[in-house]
């Protein structure tokens, strides 16, 4: 198999340059908390102060997780992927999702986890993914990098096959109001007036509770207007990853993915109920700029990229 | 050997030619949503009341027939000899012999197709095909455990050994009886959750399920105010037409529909998949020279048919996907294109199924290795699509939905103004189970 170039696309995404941190310590993670633990450990973070804008230097790891169907069909169906599909694209995300709450819950990270905004998820696929094959997860942090609204930082995922890199996943998180440092985040350029819209989504009430037991992700914003209000959002708003999943599973060919890259910029929250639309330009047969827009096409909650080579 | 006549030998006769059979008309019961109008008609009232129609239009009064086909999808057991009984209960004679079958949603067209080859093999001259189905008067299973006690119970020797197994009954196996359920055995996914599935490979959009949906009820509105039903209907209780029909719909009105199988992310709502549906429906088929005899005019004729099935579990193949490949199969043995056709009947279960089976006739890859064929079937001028109303509009009894689309169809084609032997309609029915049953109507 080749081996593509830059997974993003030239000087789309040099701001994902990655400046490793040296000699992580590496921490195996045998037994998952439960994710109400890891919630508990959230809240028990809440106040941090005034700590220095370091990221911990910490490699967690998960040895050997099996890529089960059953949960992986259960995803894909609340995502709009189908068999023919395979693997889901983003589906691995979840496998590393556990140990990001546990990064994001550190003691040794300075920031409270809640509040910390996703600003964008870059995932790439490099070899074929079948059910029942043994994977190794590895996440740790990666560089800070400046926002106008705050520190941004990157939170990598590797995963391994037997050795081999597999998948890939940087996900770009945004500490709001504090002072920051590192390279400038490039946004990701996709020309928007070339986008056609392709399909309305409608957004049912109980969206944000099905993603969030098919993923873990059970963070309140997501779950009910009330826990979303506790949190200061009028609403409760779609989590960025089902907006995104879904936006892949609606562009991909019905068939599985040899390799394939998919960045997204996570813009205004999605508000549940509601109503949305997706947008999408080919640049070539196997790549797709793509927009999740408001109902009347206005204003924009996703904007990314995908390109893909099937099996 | 004759003994009377020993010198004289006997020539059996040879087998007959193969006939053309004669479409001659249809009638069946307004459909009815499930549990409105006919809540509490059961299969054999439907089925009987709408051959009694036939017998009546047809004066068929104490005529024996080669043989009435029928059957039903959910079916009482002790509905075994359903079509026999309804017989039984009409104006043909009792010696008319009569059978079930269940092919499910192909019902109304398999037995259609098994009584036009009986004739067609000179084995009977004229005979009824038909179908009912209700969803209201559904019969309702013991719950499995409870079952499985009473049988024990039947099979104790000993007033010690009933007693002893009814002891093991439990108020609670009353509350929870075995539902009959639109799902695929082998899958657990209901008939919506394997169609949401197609769409999605297919790439169908809600706005043109919406669409098709839409049309199908303005054609079927537009067929009524022509009149192009009266003569293939009978009024029952108190309905005149299908109660499923809405003459005011609009698109607005079916985009605002939620998804009914697939919440978070699904294109099929409740406007754009058949609705659970009571009804009935009967088809007069017969030779020729039997029409002629009963100065009966012929409508049109069944020239080809074939079924198919798909694997959808294995091969992960579209639950309802089996008419493409029944369709092109039928065309090679006919020598047919797609484009030859004045009508396509495509049964309606949703505008998904429909719309699936056109793109997928338009796939060249898929048509190269899935269907096997050199070259894709192609597009079909969609303006001859179901031109009088689909399923989507009237409803969907599954078995009566054949005998439905059989008479209308030859009542088009018969209504064209063509030379003989150049009018010709295709009839598609998807099936559960991943089967498949078409047929062309010519004249």
């Amino acid at each position: 198999m080749e081996e593509p170039g830059d997974p993003f696309g030239g000087n789309r995404a040099s701001h994902l340059v990655q400046h490793e941190t040296a000699r992580p310590k590496t921490v195996v993670v045998e037994a998952l908390p439960t994710p109400a633990r890891l919630y508990a450990r959230a809240l028990s973070g809440i106040v941090k102060r005034g700590r220095p804008a370091q990221l911990p230097s910490l490699r967690l790891v998960r040895p050997a997780v099996a890529l089960e169907p059953g949960p992986a069909w259960r995803y894909a169906r609340a995502c709009g992927f189908i068999p023919e599909h395979g693997v889901p694209l983003t589906y691995p995300h979840l496998l590393a999702f556990p140990l990001h709450l546990l990064m994001l819950t550190d003691p040794a990270f300075p920031w409270p986890a809640v509040g910390l905004l996703h600003l964008a998820n870059h995932v790439r696929l490099r070899r074929p993914l079948a059910y029942q094959d043994l994977l190794r997860v590895e996440v740790q942090f990666g560089a800070l990098l400046r926002h106008d609204k705050g520190q941004a930082f990157l939170l990598h995922t590797r995963i391994y096959r037997r050795g081999e890199a597999v998948w890939d996943g940087d996900s770009v998180y945004l500490k709001r109001g504090v002072p920051a440092s590192g390279a400038q985040l490039e946004p990701l350029q996709v020309d928007t007036a070339a986008l056609q819209r392709v399909a309305r989504w409608q957004l049912a009430p109980q969206l944000g509770r099905d993603y969030a037991s098919v993923s873990g992700d059970y963070n309140p914003i997501h779950l009910s207007a009330l826990s979303a209000k506790a949190f200061g959002f009028p609403r409760a708003i779609a989590h960025g990853m089902w907006t995104l999943s879904r936006a892949a599973s609606s562009l991909q060919p019905p068939k599985p993915l040899a390799e394939a890259t998919l960045s997204a910029e996570f813009k205004l929250p999605m508000p549940l109920p509601g109503e949305a639309s997706l947008w999408s330009a080919a640049s070539s047969l196997i790549e797709r700029d793509i927009e999740v827009r408001d109902i009347a096409g206005e204003k924009p909650h996703l904007r990314g990229r995908m390109q893909w080579r099937l099996q | 050997m004759n003994e009377d006549h020993p010198m004289e030998p006997r020539m059996p006769h040879p087998l007959p030619a193969v006939r053309r059979v004669a479409i001659l008309g249809g009638n069946r019961i307004p459909f009815a949503r499930s549990n409105t109008a006919y809540a509490t008609a059961s299969n054999q009232d439907m089925l009987t009341f709408t051959l009694q129609g036939l017998i009546d239009r047809y004066e068929l009064h104490g005529e024996r027939l080669g043989e009435v086909a029928a059957g039903a999808v959910i079916k009482h057991s002790r509905d075994f000899n359903l079509t026999r009984e309804s017989v039984l209960s009409t104006t043909l004679a009792k010696e008319t012999p009569a059978y079930d079958v269940q092919q499910a949603c192909g019902t109304g067209l398999e037995t259609t197709i098994l009584v036009v080859n009986k004739i067609a093999l000179g084995q009977i001259d004229v005979g009824i095909a038909g179908g009912v189905d209700t969803t209201s008067d559904a019969p309702i299973g013991v719950n499995e455990k409870m079952r499985k006690i009473l049988l024990e119970a039947n099979r104790g020797r000993s007033a010690g050994e009933r007693v002893g197994a009814l002891a093991k009954l439990r108020p609670g196996m009353l509350f929870k009886p075995l539902l009959p359920r639109n799902g695929e055995p082998r899958t657990g996914l209901s008939m919506g959750e394997h169609c949401e599935l197609m769409a999605k490979r297919w790439n169908i959009s809600r706005e043109a399920q919406d669409v098709l949906a839409y049309e199908s009820h303005r054609k079927l509105a537009e067929a009524y105010a022509r009149g192009f039903v009266n003569d293939l209907m009978t009024p029952y209780r108190g309905l005149t037409r299908d109660n499923n029909l809405r003459q005011d719909l609009t698109l607005e009105k079916l985009a605002s529909l939620k998804p009914a199988f697939d919440r978070d992310a699904g294109t099929l709502t409740a406007g754009n998949s058949t609705p659970l549906t009571d009804g009935a429906s009967a088809v007069l088929l017969a030779s020729e020279e039997w029409a002629a005899r009963r100065g009966l005019p012929v409508l049109a004729y069944l020239s080809w048919s074939e079924t198919a099935a798909v694997d959808f579990f294995d091969k992960k193949e579209g639950l309802l996907m089996a008419p493409a490949y029944a369709v092109p199969r039928m065309l090679a043995r006919a020598g047919l294109r797609l484009q030859d056709f004045d009508f396509y009947e495509i049964h309606e279960a949703f505008a998904a199924q429909v719309l699936c089976t056109l793109a997928a006739w338009q796939d060249d890859e898929y048509c190269r290795t899935q269907l096997g064929l050199a070259e894709p079937p192609g597009s079909i001028d969609r303006s001859r699509l179901n031109v009088n109303g689909g399923s989507l509009a009237t409803g969907h009894p599954f078995a009566a939905t054949g005998g439905r689309i059989v008479a209308g169809l030859a009542k088009m084609l018969a209504q064209l103004d063509k030379s003989a032997g150049s009018a010709r309609g295709l009839i598609s029915i998807c099936a559960a189970g991943g089967q498949g049953v078409v047929a062309i109507l010519e004249r």
